[in-house]
């Protein structure tokens, strides 16, 4: 089988290397819901290495009316086995197991064998088997997601104590350094002559070297300044405008059109230098076993402190711009040369951490070192909350409480609490009702219990409805907690940080920090 | 140009319960406006007699059996909808298994909607599916009159842009029957988007037609003369190299000796000019407009769209008024809101489409506008006055596009007066567009 064709449409997002993280991580469902089984089918098709199903459960007649993976001939067999079974068919390259054991208590009886996982899911988990679990994940720093639906409602927490990323995959502009151009580009620059007569010339220098030439003109004028306010910028566009000889100079156009966007100042963004002042980074050789990502980082730090500019790495490409073939390819060489100069310094600053960490010269490979160059500017670090702490934080939240889809966060909180399966009285809504008004700070708590109604009904609406899935919601929640895997697995694109409301009623969704 | 939505609410209300009589209750209504949470009965499975009766009743047309489809006949089929369609004109192939579910690798080759109805049926008991492995041009009116509700799961502007046109230009507001709604799902890479359409009640398809983007057009004197990007070499291998080798023969895009062909000449034009980055996977992608799918998203919007239809056909909750985008991104984003109509929607608007173009403005560039105007692109448009019903150019057939042709080189105030209304079609799609050109002075 041609994995290229078979996962064509995905390779063109995350690429062969995202690709080979997918295929060697190894996923953990805890309980064969649907909601489950809907996240794990969305890993088997586009190739997880492996899946893991913990669940004791014979396949129920409700079952049937919720989950895709099940049949009516299979009502009475293992719900692990028959899941399994099932989604293994979608892709014979996935490695499928059924562990048949109490889910709830899997973290303690057999943790080992849990922790051997990339990636841990646990849906519709009561509470008290919650925090076990949760603990334990947090302190082997392995990747938890919570999943959990009530008829038209979902939720879902991702816990992870640190996610670092490079491939972002953020909208960002071209790195072009019109502000501090490299000595080559200089150069190239003032080989040409904006003012020349023959108008096929005119007509073909490229907008990066129009906007190098106009800024040197304004420059010249305004000696003093050096940070170009907006204005500055339109002052140049219009310089521009007014050098055009005829309205077919498409380069001039290019050129004013894209003034005010890439005379920018080339900085290191805030983000990358949060991380660079991070300890792990800081005192990289005080850390025991450290990262590739904080090697990376550390020499991509250290590059900045050696550059002239105090820059980062480029980037190296250019996009189209209007002249002929032969310029375009000799500008696009020259930001590729300087991109292959400073990959060069970063790979000498590499190996010597290693020398001095004592570690192998292959712990970093080369294409990594070419991706963190690359991508500098988006390099990023989410440092996650444990769940453990988000139970005993008063949240203080005034304008938030009087959301409904903050309310609906507060409902799944006793959802999660709930374990019993017995009618929903009155007294239990009020009794659950009270323990979360007690996790709100005082001017929150005052509110709602002036008007408890909004709370009590959906506390009222996640118990009734925590044992039942609408399929509907399993599968919407269940693409979403697949999406965050990929990209907690593949380390590409931005993962929730932390907590989601899926609110079916409504058509939205809301993320909350918590 | 927005309208009042508030006029259309009204009108809404007024008409739907006829088509959808569930939705007449309306303490239900009032009652999930104010509080979703109040009422604590949600249609699990199979809730309450009166939900099975409705979702027993309701015949629902899915449009694509692709990544969507396959999740919407899923979603569709375990909510308790028992007559479901599917109509898709393509066949399995094996770029589909890392998303479409219901296909394994021995289907490949086979038509995508008899696989998937099948599997849906083995499935899911009780769930009838009908497959119709066709084009949905091809199929006549008393096929698409049958249904209650369409849904929607295609990969092509076009085709939803042809459903859509299709959908409003039977809808009559005197006859409730002809009002079909059409909940429409699409997704690319990480993000996607779901929404519902009433025809003529709610905006359309076309009405947000310039929030999609249009695909990449390269000009066409870069690609013959200056080629500057790996693109430029894969479009000059298929639109100037491949006629030239082959005229009798168009590319097919499917065909992997054809893509092998264009890969191998794109990449000696790169080397020749010095071009860097010709790659099989990027000539594919360039050649065939591929857009990246992954299964997640169309986890997330086929069902947000199947939980439309459940909410629409047993107005257990109100259903999305009208649009819902999803970002998967950069966390989760996801913004949902009312598109409003617009009064000069060349589809469900009422109004003409005002045009201020300069006199001497020939046909033709006049035909170029309409197709890159990003709230029109009509790209086959034929135009005739309105006033004398002259025409001004035809599309088709042959011998009128031959005698209207000469107007083409011709200004336009030899062809009409200004402030003129002109009706535009399009032979592609079931559009007919008032367009008022006035000259600017």
């Amino acid at each position: 089988m041609d994995k290229t064709q078979r996962y064509d449409r995905q390779l063109r997002l995350w690429k062969a290397h995202g690709q080979a993280r997918l295929e060697a991580a190894r996923v953990c469902l805890l309980q064969a819901t649907a909601v489950g089984s809907e996240v794990l089918k969305n890993l088997v098709l586009p190739g997880v290495g492996g899946f893991t199903i913990v669940d004791d459960q014979a396949v129920a007649p409700s079952d049937l009316g919720q989950n895709f993976f099940v049949t009516t001939q299979e009502v009475g067999q293992l719900r692990a086995r028959v899941v399994t079974r099932h989604l293994k068919e979608l892709n014979e390259d996935v490695q499928g197991q059924a562990v048949v054991e109490d889910p709830f208590t899997f973290a303690q009886t057999n943790a080992e064998a849990l922790l051997a996982h990339s990636i841990v899911v646990a849906t519709n988990f009561p509470c008290a088997h919650l925090l076990p679990l949760a603990a334990l994940c947090w302190e082997h720093r392995i990747a938890l997601v919570v999943a959990n639906t009530a008829g038209f409602m979902g939720y879902i927490r991702v816990q992870v104590p640190e996610h670092t990323m490079f491939e972002t995959h953020s909208n960002q502009s071209h790195d072009l350094r019109l502000d501090c151009p490299f000595p080559a580009l200089h150069t190239f620059a003032d080989s040409f002559n904006v003012d020349c007569q023959d108008s096929m010339a005119h007509g073909n220098i490229p907008s990066i070297v129009l906007l190098l030439h106009f800024l040197k003109r304004w420059r010249d004028k305004h000696p003093t300044q050096t940070a170009l306010t907006y204005k500055d910028k339109k002052e140049i566009k219009s310089m521009i405008e007014q050098a055009v000889r005829n309205p077919n100079e498409e380069n001039f156009e290019e050129a004013a059109q894209n003034a005010v966007q890439t005379l920018h100042k080339t900085e290191t963004p805030d983000q990358v230098k949060r991380v660079f002042e991070h300890r792990s980074c800081k005192n990289l050789h005080a850390s025991l076993n450290p990262a590739p990502f904080w090697i990376l980082t550390r020499a991509l730090a250290d590059f900045v402190q050696e550059d002239p500019n105090g820059l980062l790495p480029l980037a190296g490409s250019i996009p189209d711009m209007k002249t002929d073939t032969q310029t375009f390819v000799q500008l696009q060489a020259l930001y590729f040369e300087k991109a292959e100069e400073d990959v060069c310094k970063v790979r000498h600053h590499v190996s010597r951490l290693l020398t001095e960490l004592d570690l192998p010269p292959n712990t970093v490979p080369d294409d990594d070192i070419r991706l963190a160059c690359k991508n500098a500017v988006n390099l990023r670090v989410q440092w996650g909350t444990s769940i453990a702490s988000e139970r005993n934080k008063t949240l203080a939240t005034d304008d938030l409480a009087v959301e409904d889809n903050f309310l609906w966060y507060l409902a799944f909180q006793t959802h999660t609490l709930y374990t019993g399966r017995d009618p929903v009285t009155s007294e239990t809504v009020e009794h659950e009702v009270e323990q979360l008004l007690g996790k709100l700070d005082n001017s929150t708590s005052q509110q709602l219990r002036a008007h408890p109604e909004p709370l009590s009904s959906r506390v009222h609406y996640t118990l009734n409805h925590g044992d039942t899935e609408l399929h509907n919601l399993a599968a919407w929640v269940g693409g979403v907690v697949a999406q965050e895997v990929v990209k907690l697995i593949t380390h590409q694109y931005v993962p929730l940080a932390n907590t989601l409301v899926v609110n079916g009623v409504d058509s939205t969704t809301q993320s909350f920090s918590l | 140009m927005a309208l009042d939505s508030a006029k259309y609410q009204a009108l809404y209300r007024a008409i739907l319960p006829q088509r959808f009589p569930s939705i007449a209750m309306a303490d239900v209504l009032s009652a999930t406006e104010n509080s979703a949470a109040t009422d604590g009965a949600v249609p699990t499975a199979a809730d309450t007699d009166e939900i099975r009766r409705l979702l027993h009743d309701c015949k629902v047309l899915v449009v694509g059996a692709g990544g969507l489809g396959c999740e919407l006949l899923k979603d569709l089929a375990l909510s308790g909808f028992q007559d479901l369609h599917v109509i898709d004109m393509d066949t399995i192939d094996v770029s589909n298994l890392n998303r479409q579910f219901l296909f394994r690798l021995s289907d490949v080759g086979k038509p995508k909607a008899v696989v998937a109805a099948a599997f849906i049926e083995n499935r899911v008991q009780g769930a009838k599916v009908t497959p119709h492995y066709a084009k949905i041009q091809d199929m006549a009116d008393d096929f698409y009159a049958q249904f209650q509700l369409v849904v929607c799961g295609l990969d092509s502007v076009e085709a939803r842009r042809w459903m859509n046109a299709y959908l409003v230009g039977q809808a009559d507001l005197a006859n409730p029957d002809t009002i079909k709604p059409m909940i429409d799902g699409g997704t690319e890479g990480f993000n996607g988007q779901a929404r519902v359409i009433i025809p003529k009640i709610t905006s359309c398809y076309e009405c947000s037609l310039d929030l999609f983007k249009k695909q990449m057009v390269y000009p066409i004197c870069t690609i013959a003369n200056t080629p500057r990007l790996p693109e430029h070499c894969i479009e000059w291998a298929s639109v100037i190299a491949w006629p030239d080798h082959f005229p009798d023969q168009p590319v097919d895009t499917d065909n992997p000796k054809h893509l092998r062909w264009l890969y191998t000449s794109a990449s000696k034009r790169a080397e020749q000019f010095g071009i860097r980055g010709v790659t099989y996977t990027l000539t594919q992608g360039v050649v065939k407009n591929i857009i990246p799918a992954i299964a997640s998203t169309n986890a997330i919007i086929a069902a947000a769209c199947a939980n439309e239809a459940l909410k629409l056909v047993t107005s257990c909750h109100l259903h999305l008024d009208n649009y819902m985008m999803y970002t998967g991104t950069e966390g989760v984003y996801t913004y949902t809101y009312a598109y409003s109509r617009r009064a000069d929607c060349p589809v469900c608007g009422q109004e003409s489409k005002h045009l201020t173009v300069a006199p001497q403005l020939t046909l033709a560039e006049l035909l170029d506008l309409l197709a890159e105007s990003p709230d029109i692109q009509l790209a086959s448009p034929s135009l005739r006055s309105a006033h004398t019903n002259r025409s001004l150019y035809l599309q088709a057939p042959p011998q009128l596009e031959q005698r209207t042709r000469p107007n083409l080189s011709k200004p336009l105030t030899e062809l009409m007066e200004s402030g003129e209304e002109i009706i535009v079609t399009d032979r592609r799609l079931p559009i007919y567009l008032s367009l008022v050109v006035s000259f600017s002075p």
